[in-house]
């Protein structure tokens, strides 16, 4: 099978659900956007703060927050597939250079920020800066893609 | 210390390797050829645009964030390679396979 095939084959296969692949990437990555604000809310609440926003207790909160990283990383999946393997790093304006540059992080942070999980004796500000620092990234992201898609484009599946 | 800055060395490695996929981008859909003019059926194309294009183009393609199309001189062919490499703002690949063809069609019948 030729490379510019598997992009044929993974479009067909996102146009089964969605109008566009562009459409569809826009969508899972507002999935991911959404789960990552309850990634935010939920780890406030496991250090202590927001206990009125987010009235669980500490065990559901951190139930709540691993599930909504491991969906959200899943979303992300196809949406990184199609930038990073199809479309590419690309600079022809700002918005679209920032959501490049933006976007060549997220994996980067993601995997420090589980080995710090894992492994334990780290600062305690390291893993509330590299949570923080990801919530950022993914807003970054969103802003630049899907809700200007939203807002120039079109909204809709 | 090593164990220390593990972290930042993952960081900048895993970041670094998504910088070079991207820079790679493997499965780019390569631009058609100039002599193989897509068959396109303008009628259905129009449908698709209105729903895909017309948010920057314009909804009788007469300019918007994007630029006109209409009596641009534009052929298939050439709004063939765009759509499916992207140019400026427009992402590559806003719509592809028969869908762009279609497109296609339609903004070349316009763009005489």
């Amino acid at each position: 099978m030729l490379l510019g095939d598997v992009s044929s084959r993974y479009t067909d296969l996102v146009e089964t659900v969605f109008s566009t692949a562009i459409a569809g990437k826009a969508w899972l990555a507002t999935g991911a956007f959404l789960l990552a604000i309850v990634q935010v809310l939920t780890a406030s609440r496991m250090w202590g703060k927001l206990k009125g926003v987010v009235p669980v207790s500490f065990a559901t909160s951190r139930r709540i927050h691993r599930w909504s990283g491991r969906i959200a990383l899943l979303l992300t999946l196809p949406v990184f597939f199609h930038c990073v393997t199809i479309l590419g790093f690309r600079t022809p304006d700002a918005r679209i250079a920032i959501h490049s540059i933006a976007g060549s992080f997220v994996y980067g942070v993601v995997a420090a920020k589980l080995l710090v999980i894992r492994w334990k004796g780290y600062p305690h500000w390291v893993l509330p800066v590299l949570g923080g620092s990801l919530a950022v990234i993914l807003a970054t992201l969103w802003l630049t893609s899907s809700f200007w898609y939203f807002t120039n484009v079109r909204f809709g599946f | 210390m090593a164990r220390r800055l593990a972290p930042l060395v993952v960081l900048v490695v895993v970041s670094l390797a998504v910088f070079g996929l991207a820079e790679w981008h493997p499965f780019s859909p390569s631009v058609p050829a100039a002599a193989t003019a897509p068959t396109g059926n303008a009628a259905r194309g129009a449908a698709i645009f209105a729903t895909s294009c017309a948010g920057c183009h314009g909804a009788d393609a007469t300019g918007g964030v994007g630029p006109p199309l209409r009596g641009s001189g534009l052929t298939a062919v050439e709004v063939t390679a765009v759509v499916a490499s992207g140019r400026g703002v427009m992402p590559a690949g806003i719509v592809t396979g028969q869908d762009a063809a279609d497109v296609a069609a339609h903004v070349a019948s316009i763009a005489k």
